[in-house]
């Protein structure tokens, strides 16, 4: 075990390895060992060190395929493996056995000599004052996705990442800052070392080597006023000196509807249109004498025959994902190349027609004409086609009535399949697929990046680099809807619409780096930037109706007339001035300063330019002498502390200083003689606009324990934001009602640990290791606009997180031993079946609410609900979220299982509580109209406090307090288990190594309370069309709450079946 | 080293070229997808700044301005009226229903300001451009701030305007502001009118529409407004001893001059209501909406569907719900209300129809007292104003009699249509809302006898209640559609009203006598095409009586000598005694003219009249109506707004 000692430090292990290089064939006598050394996943190791522990310089480097062969001298009893990035592990030798196998290398998650992307260069992890997480490739690939955000839940702590409508991420670092938008809160992302201004998903999560996240002002305030929402520092394959490495990297997916609501099937829906009319004169009286909706002949004819249709299940089938890559990289000491390519598509569950596919080439090199001048380039491109022409249905599919007929006798779709009712004219959300001519939605998006870059080293420690980044986007979209014979029923009614976009970004940057160790203690790296980016972007579109036939689709929108268009042109400007300086003495004190300036367009003019500082401070206690002692089991024990000032700008965007005119047109004299131009002066010309800021400070403790088995950090924050951009209320006798103003205050504070485990370490051929992170985020508004408390329309209280729900609180349901008399009936003449009708519940005069309502908290216990009876029920961002990565592996075995967690928020469930209304969502409680999901409602036979009983005549009052649920959630997010085919087998076939793997993705639900309430994913209902019909608080019962529509999202989450290889040649 | 320096070369040359983009220029904002204050500079920037308030307009007379009707004499709230309900008791500055024009007028203000300024230093404009551009600025400037003035501001000697004056261009945010002197915002009403009428020309300039669609702003149109700016002012604590007077001048000259402006009466009151004369003499100025608009992006509503704002919507809100409220089964015994509603109706909805709002129900104790029997006789008018008959469009059996027996099965029109307004051939009478002394005759026996269902004078409730149909839209295609026609701001009948209501607070009685003589004579007059759209039984011309009815009828409908007696006795404007003054005699002659409009609110306002009349007439709101409900509440929004200098003051009462 002492042995292990030798290697610790960088240097000796360096030396080591050099001295490998010519050490292999000294010894004539012994044995020769054998083996494999591989990664976690069973991939090859090329170039570790296997070094005779009691003779170091006995050692050797595994070849390409990860092999070696190492002749020993007799009795020896132990080798030493090694490796940069992995924890060294001692293998005993049998004596008499020779081949040892495969023999895996657990990471080293915080090797202090390893070096990490900080912005605008690198630094030694030990000089680090910043926070800095970083995932590898390997990690992220435990979920097979296109979209690297996806990859990286769970993995970083005080990384959120959850769905919008549509399925796009959103992200947050370290919680929500900024009141009333906080969907500015996202991160920065950067491409090699190049801000990136396009959607994520076009970089191949396969050309990714890792993902650094800087969190926390004093890592991020050098990205100035685009640091305060975190910055994701994203490094693509480059080349490496070597053999040429070929890598082929493939899967095939099935993906299935990730659990689905449960409808009311036939016979229940029937059952729904009685309890309504029973709702309607247990809570009004005699006046229900109708179903509002009565069952169609139609339907009652489907009731008698048994049909009960379930659209979903006649509409989803099981759509399919292949993602092919392909990657050569190689290079000698003066020229390192890498290219990859990657083929990409996905269907869509209701059709596999409707697909997204994806192309991306990533190519670099790297060139060294000599030891003074080296440059490189990076080019990325991709291209993206979506076919997206009659999918969303699920939506309709749900709501349709199941009492209906989905095909007709000759077995097609019968399109029309609710006729009779009021939502006749509803086309089957079967029957577009019978036709995707006529619904036709293309979209086309490339993406192109390109870096180029030179250095110059003039003098020793001092090096210049220029780079040069043009990235460019065009998109182009296409749709035409035809004459369906159904709803669209004349060439005047078809539409077609073109739109097209482009915008490029062009970025160029100076950078100075010195860096230098003097009299071996002071290590020094300054760093100088100029940066200037000009974003460009602009976009048109234009709509016609009356296209002449199919075959025209959106060719030539001239051909009809033309009813829409329009446009859109933005430019903005950012001029910055980067400094820092890293210095560390003796190992053990660090210290960096940064200090940015930055010039922004958007902003008004003289208020343009700010600056942003940051200091940071470490210490390395382990290095102390007085530490010495606990060597072997304190490792590495580092305490970090700073503070910095940042920025969002995506809190203003560009021209809003300037005062818009809106469009306002009229027609003097009737349609005939067309459009005048006509403006109206609304907003006013802003001139103190500036951005908001953030300032945070920041303590971690980093440590390794026990031989690096036990690796990890403490970090705690505090964030406070200020000057947040707000709508300021002006008296409208100005002319205009309101003006962006830096109004508004709030903070967050924190507490973020990430541990890593070797829990096992190649006992008899098993290993076993753990990441765990959690991180607690406390967010809280410090001031509203004009010294307010309180902003209920918006939910913001002062002294509360930024949104809240504020809304009377549901207790339970009125039962019929609550209501001052239930005792007659009356027949119903329509159905000549008897109800029961009641009196009003007792102790409540306001409003006066009848045995199977919703029964609200009475806080001030004065009889009457209403405003005063409002109370906080919750807020939406969670109070902790963790994430949990478990990988074993057993011989040439692997297994990962990925854990995320976001815990203690409450969503809304919405579909429970909204209004009746056409044709989307749901009229739970209400008329019975459409189909809706099975939920266990009261009725006088079976009386519960769980949801009101359904009324044909009104709407139960206080619905809305129905939606709110503990939104916490445990979610197996990717199970991945791999085999490495044995290499004796390859060689033949010349296939270096090969790993077969199965994923399955978003296999299972830990913990989720909320699925007791037939909500099936937490975070983000897997269906489209539910939604969208959040329902405010004020529209219960005409009490004034506050709530902000986040709570489960429309989105087609799948659960993934993934077969994969991973190939190197 | 040869290569270093042609690498350094290429290098240096790289980053020259990048460097192009200067960095000051790169904060430099340069919009280019999107108009900003620099337009105004340019001709067609100040053009557009007119043509802007204009379409603003549209937005702000669509919609559902109940609050000018409900709460009046002439309206009660039907059976499905919106929240925000005016019998007076949710008057408040924090309903938004209440306090209109807050936000949008301002814009147009600041914009109307803007255009004065910059139209006046520009050299772009030609002399004449630049009158007219003026012109209509001043007008719509004046015309914003009047209306606004008789919604907030003071009509006692006590109270304060409630709004600010503002007349120059703002472009820097502020919060303070403060409401000015009565008296000032009226001088500027009164010179923007004066320097309109006299900037304009007679008819439509071309800049502004053809003349024969559209109704913009004209000298006419500026003089009638500033008589009765001058009219409104006479009764305010602002008031100048000449403002009648000079109201009674300017209309009188306008009506010598009319042929001069292109103005004149129609011949029959029918034709005045209808869409093909929309664009004719007789309306002055309106706002368009765009006849059958087929452009979405112009009008923001998709015909055929629903949703946006810019159409107008005063056709669907005095319209009882048709659909579901016809049900016909007799009950023995019950002769007066209610009628059983039940059964399956007999109507659905179609185009003639259109869509029951249900949101105002004529005042039946108002409504049936100045369109008596007599006067329906005599006077076209309630017959012009309102449906009063349904043609049964369903086929179903028409419910049960008294005695429980089976109806007949109703006979449908054949012209049933729910994609063009088509006018009912023949069918049988679904529903039908017969005169007074009609309504007195219908026995059970009758009831049971006739088809359909009878609703008396005595059962018209909020829910049941003659339609208001003079908005009816004949291009409509679509039953749920809005109409495309203009909303009607100035009639020129309204010219002889102010010209009859000044002189009397002038103290001209027969003046003002024979101005409302010759409303009452043309509104006599009928001809036998009109009868088409009165239920049977009651007063039509035939070709062969026409001539001696109509002149035995205008005679007929002169002012009575009671009413001209009344002419001599001043306004009163306290006490629950009807007909007391010659100002009844004028503002029942507004309901006749103008029943249904959105208007009647600044009727009563302006005359001093509304608390008198809404006691003596409207039971929901009688109880409730106070002197300060003459003018509105000041929005919380804007008390809460400014923030520095003195705090807003809220008006008296609130």
């Amino acid at each position: 075990m002492e042995k292990l000692r030798l290697i610790k430090g960088w240097k000796t292990l360096l030396l080591l390895f050099c001295m490998s290089l010519f050490s292999a064939s000294i010894f004539a006598q012994g044995t020769t060992l054998r083996g494999k050394v591989v990664d976690q996943k069973g991939e090859p190791l090329i170039g570790a060190k296997v070094a005779v522990t009691a003779s170091p310089a006995t050692a050797t480097a595994t070849s390409v395929t990860g092999d070696f062969s190492l002749r020993v001298p007799a009795g020896t009893n132990k080798i030493t493996i090694s490796f940069v990035g992995y924890v060294s592990l001692d293998v005993n030798i049998t004596p008499g056995k020779s081949d040892l196998g495969q023999i895996p290398l657990a990471q080293d998650q915080t090797n202090l000599n390893e070096v990490v992307v900080v912005g605008y260069g690198t630094l030694k992890r030990a000089d680090v004052t910043g926070t800095v997480a970083t995932v590898d490739a390997k990690s992220l690939q435990e979920v097979p996705s296109a979209n690297v955000f996806q990859q990286l839940q769970g993995k970083v702590a005080g990384l959120d990442v959850t769905y919008n409508t549509g399925g796009s991420p959103s992200i947050t670092i370290r919680g929500n800052r900024t009141i009333s938008n906080p969907g500015a809160d996202g991160p920065l992302v950067v491409v090699d070392g190049s801000p990136y201004g396009q959607d994520i998903t076009t970089i191949n999560p396969n050309d990714i080597k890792t993902v650094d996240v800087l969190k926390g002002a004093s890592a991020t305030a050098i990205y100035g006023s685009r640091g305060s929402g975190g910055v994701i520092l994203v490094t693509t394959n480059r080349g490496r000196v070597g053999q040429t490495v070929t890598g082929y990297d493939a899967y095939y997916g099935i993906n299935t509807l990730e659990g689905e609501l449960h409808m009311l099937n036939g016979t229940q829906y029937n059952q729904l249109k009685y309890d309504g009319i029973e709702g309607g004169y247990l809570q009004a009286g005699a006046q229900s004498p109708q179903a509002a909706y009565p069952l169609t002949t139609t339907e009652q004819q489907a009731l008698a025959a048994g049909i009960s249709t379930d659209y979903v299940k006649l509409l989803d089938h099981n759509a399919y994902t292949l993602d092919q890559n392909l990657r050569i990289s190689s290079g000698t000491e003066k020229t390192q190349f890498n290219v990859g390519m990657g083929y990409r598509i996905n269907t869509d569950l209701e059709s596999s027609a409707l697909n997204t596919k994806r192309v991306r080439l990533n190519a670099s090199i790297d060139h060294k004409i000599n030891d003074i001048i080296k440059f490189g380039i990076n080019i990325d491109e991709s291209l993206t086609m979506t076919n997206g022409g009659y999918g969303g249905q699920f939506g309709t599919a749900q709501w349709l009535s199941p009492l209906s007929y989905p095909y007709n006798a000759d077995g097609s779709v019968n399109p029309l399949p609710v006729v009779g009712t009021l939502d006749g004219s509803t086309r089957s959300p079967l029957f577009a697929r019978t036709m995707p001519d006529v619904f036709y939605n293309y979209n086309r998006n490339t993406v192109s990046n390109n870096i180029l870059y030179a250095q110059v080293d003039p003098v020793k420690h001092l090096s210049y680099r220029y780079t040069v980044n043009y990235q460019m986007a065009q998109g182009n979209g296409n749709s035409y809807n035809g004459i369906n014979g159904v709803d669209l029923l004349t060439i005047a009614k078809t539409t077609a619409q073109t739109n097209n976009s482009a915008s490029y970004r062009l970025y160029q940057q100076h950078s100075l780096t010195y860096d230098n160790t003097f009299a071996q203690k002071h290590h020094v790296n300054f760093v100088a930037v100029f940066e200037t980016t000009k974003n460009h972007s602009e976009s048109s579109f234009i709509q016609a109706s009356g296209i002449p036939e199919d075959a025209n689709k959106n060719a030539n929108l001239g051909l009809g007339t033309f009813t829409n268009d329009g446009g859109s042109f933005i430019e903005t400007g950012l001029i910055s001035y980067v400094g820092r300086l890293n210095y560390a003495f003796a190992n053990k004190y660090d210290l960096t300063g940064t200090m940015r300036w930055d010039g922004n367009s958007p902003l008004a003019t003289g208020h343009q330019w700010t600056s942003y500082p940051s200091i940071g401070l470490g210490w390395v206690i382990s290095n102390e002498a007085f530490m010495q002692k606990y060597n072997g089991v304190i490792d590495n024990l580092k305490l970090r502390a700073g503070f910095g000032q940042t920025s969002s700008t995506a809190t203003a965007g560009a021209y809003g200083t300037l005062g818009q005119l809106s469009s306002s047109k009229f027609q003097y004299g009737g349609g005939s003689a067309g459009d005048a131009a006509g403006v109206r002066v609304t907003s006013l010309v802003n001139t103190n606009l500036t951005w908001q800021r953030t300032a945070e400070y920041n303590i971690a403790l980093d440590f390794a324990l026990f031989k690096s088995r036990l690796t990890g950090s403490i970090e705690v924050y505090q964030q406070k934001t200020t000057g947040i951009i707000l709508n300021n209320n002006l008296p409208a006798t100005l002319g205009a009602n309101s003006q962006p103003t830096n109004l508004g205050a709030s903070s967050d504070r924190g507490l973020e640990i990430s541990l890593s485990s070797i829990n096992v370490q190649n006992k008899g051929g098993f290993s076993w290791n753990t990441d765990f992170n959690i991180a607690f985020n406390r967010e809280r508004i410090d001031a509203l606009p004009n010294g307010g408390l309180i902003n209920i329309g918006n939910g913001q209280f002062v002294g509360q997180p930024l949104s809240v729900i504020y809304d009377i609180r549901k207790i339970g349901i009125w039962q019929l031993s609550d209501a001052t008399q239930t005792n007659s009936t009356v027949i119903n003449p329509q159905t000549n079946q008897p109800y029961l009708i009641s009196g009003a519940v007792r102790g409540q005069t306001s409003p006066l609410q009848y045995p199977g309502q919703v029964r609200a908290q009475d806080v001030n216990g004065d009889g009457k609900i209403d405003a005063n009876d409002n109370q906080f029920i919750g807020h939406f961002n969670p109070n902790y979220t963790f994430g949990l990565t478990n990988r074993f592996s057993y011989k040439n075995f692997d297994l990962s299982i990925v854990i995320q967690a976001r815990m203690a928020f409450t969503t809304t469930m919405p579909y429970v509580a909204s209004a009746n209304s056409a044709t989307n969502g749901w009229q739970y409680l209400n008329l019975g109209r459409h189909n809706q999901p099975y939920i266990p409602y009261w009725t006088p036979a079976t009386p519960n406090n769980q949801f009101p009983e359904p009324n044909d005549l009104t709407q139960s009052p206080f619905q809305s307090s129905l939606q709110y649920f503990d939104g916490s959630f445990i979610r197996a997010k990717s199970i991945n288990l791999g085999y490495t085919l044995p290499s004796n087998l390859l060689k033949r076939i010349g296939v270096a190594s090969l790993r077969v793997y199965a994923n399955v993705t978003n296999p299972f639900f830990i913990y989720a309370p909320i699925r007791n309430h037939g909500v099936y994913v937490p975070d983000a209902e897997s269906v489209s069309g539910v939604g969208g019909q959040i329902v405010g608080p004020s529209t219960s019962g005409n009490i004034a709450g506050a709530g902000t529509a986040y709570g489960l999202v429309a989105g087609e989450q799948t659960r993934d079946f993934v077969f994969g290889i991973n190939a190197r040649f | 080293m040869k290569i270093l320096n042609k690498t350094s070369i290429a290098i240096v040359t790289a980053v020259v070229l990048t460097s192009t983009f200067s960095c000051k220029k790169l904060l430099v904002e340069k919009p280019e997808a999107q108009l900003y204050p620099d337009y105004f500079s340019t001709a067609g920037g100040i053009q557009a700044g007119v043509t802007g308030v204009y379409n603003d307009l549209r937005g702000f007379y669509s919609g559902e301005p109940i609050d000018l009707m409900e709460g009046t004499d002439e309206a009660l709230f039907g059976s499905q009226q919106s929240t925000g309900a005016l019998p007076y008791d949710t008057y408040n500055g924090l309903n938004s229903s209440n306090t209109p024009g807050f936000g949008g007028l301002w814009s147009d203000i600041n914009t109307l300001n803007g255009v004065i300024q910059y139209a006046t230093a520009s050299t772009a404009l030609d002399a004449t451009t630049k009158a007219q551009l003026i012109g209509q600025a001043k007008f719509l400037r004046g015309f914003i701030y009047f209306r606004l003035v008789q919604t907030y501001g003071g009509v006692t000697a006590t109270q304060p305007s409630g709004i600010p004056l503002h007349t120059t261009f703002i472009t820097v945010a502020s919060t303070a502001d403060a409401p000015a002197k009565l008296t000032d915002i009226y001088a500027l009403i009164i010179q923007d009118f004066t320097d309109a009428a006299a900037g304009l020309s007679n008819t439509i300039n071309p800049a502004f529409g053809n003349g024969t669609t559209g109704k913009t702003a004209t000298s006419a149109v500026a003089q009638a407004y500033l008589a009765k700016a001058l009219l409104t002012r006479g009764y305010t604590e602002a008031a100048q001893s000449t403002d009648f007077t000079q109201a009674a001048t300017i209309t009188q000259n306008l009506i010598t001059n009319k042929a001069t402006y292109g103005l004149d009466l129609w011949q029959d009151y029918n034709d005045a209501m209808k869409e093909a004369n929309d664009y004719g003499k007789e309306n002055m100025f309106g706002i368009d909406y765009g006849i059958g608009t087929a452009d979405a992006a112009y009008s923001g509503y998709t015909l055929q569907g629903s949703g946006g704002y810019g159409l107008n919507e005063l056709m669907v809100l005095w319209r009882w719900n048709y659909i579901s409220n016809a049900g016909i089964d007799n009950v023995a015994g019950v002769d007066q209300v209610p009628q059983k509603i039940g059964g399956p109706s007999p109507m659905q909805r179609d185009v003639y129809n259109a869509r029951p709002y249900g949101r105002l129900e004529p005042n039946p104790a108002y409504i049936q007292k100045v369109f008596n029997d007599a006067n329906q006789i005599r006077d076209t008018r309630f017959d012009a104003t309102f449906q009063t008959f349904w043609i049964n469009n369903v086929s179903v059996r028409a419910g049960k009699t008294s005695t429980g027996g089976s109806k007949p099965q109703l006979k449908p029109t054949s012209n049933f249509s729910q994609t063009s307004y088509n006018i009912p051939v023949d069918g049988d009478t679904a529903v039908l809302m017969p005169n007074a002394a009609q309504s007195a005759a219908t026995t059970m026996a009758r009831r049971d006898a006739f088809p359909g269902l009878i609703v008396t004078q005595a059962q018209w409730s909020n829910a049941i209640f003659p339609t208001v149909k003079k908005f009816d839209e004949l291009q409509r295609t679509y039953m749920n559609d809005f109409s495309g026609r203009p909303i009607i701001l100035l009639r020129f009948s309204e010219v002889y009203l102010i010209n009859a209501e000044a002189n009397y607070m002038a103290g001209n009685a027969a003046a003002a006598v024979a101005s409302l003589n010759v409303l009452r004579a043309r509104a006599a007059y009928r001809v036998p095409a009109d009868g088409a759209q009165i239920p049977a039984g009651q007063f039509r011309v035939t070709a062969a009586n026409q001539a001696a009815m109509n002149a035995a009828n205008a005679a007929a409908n002169q002012l009575s000598p009671a009413e001209v007696a009344l002419m001599s006795i001043p306004n009163i404007t306290t006490g629950t005694t009807p007909d007391a003054c010659g100002m009844d005699v004028i503002l029942d002659e507004y309901t006749r003219e103008y029943m249904g409009e959105s208007r009647r609110w600044f009727d009563l306002v302006r005359t001093q009249q509304l608390v008198r009349r809404v006691k003596i007439y409207n039971p929901n709101a009688r109880n409730n109506v106070q002197p300060y409900h003459m003018r509105r509440a000041i929005p919380q929004s804007l008390i809460d707004a400014v923030l520095s200098g003195p705090k807003y003051p809220q008006n008296n009462g609130y």
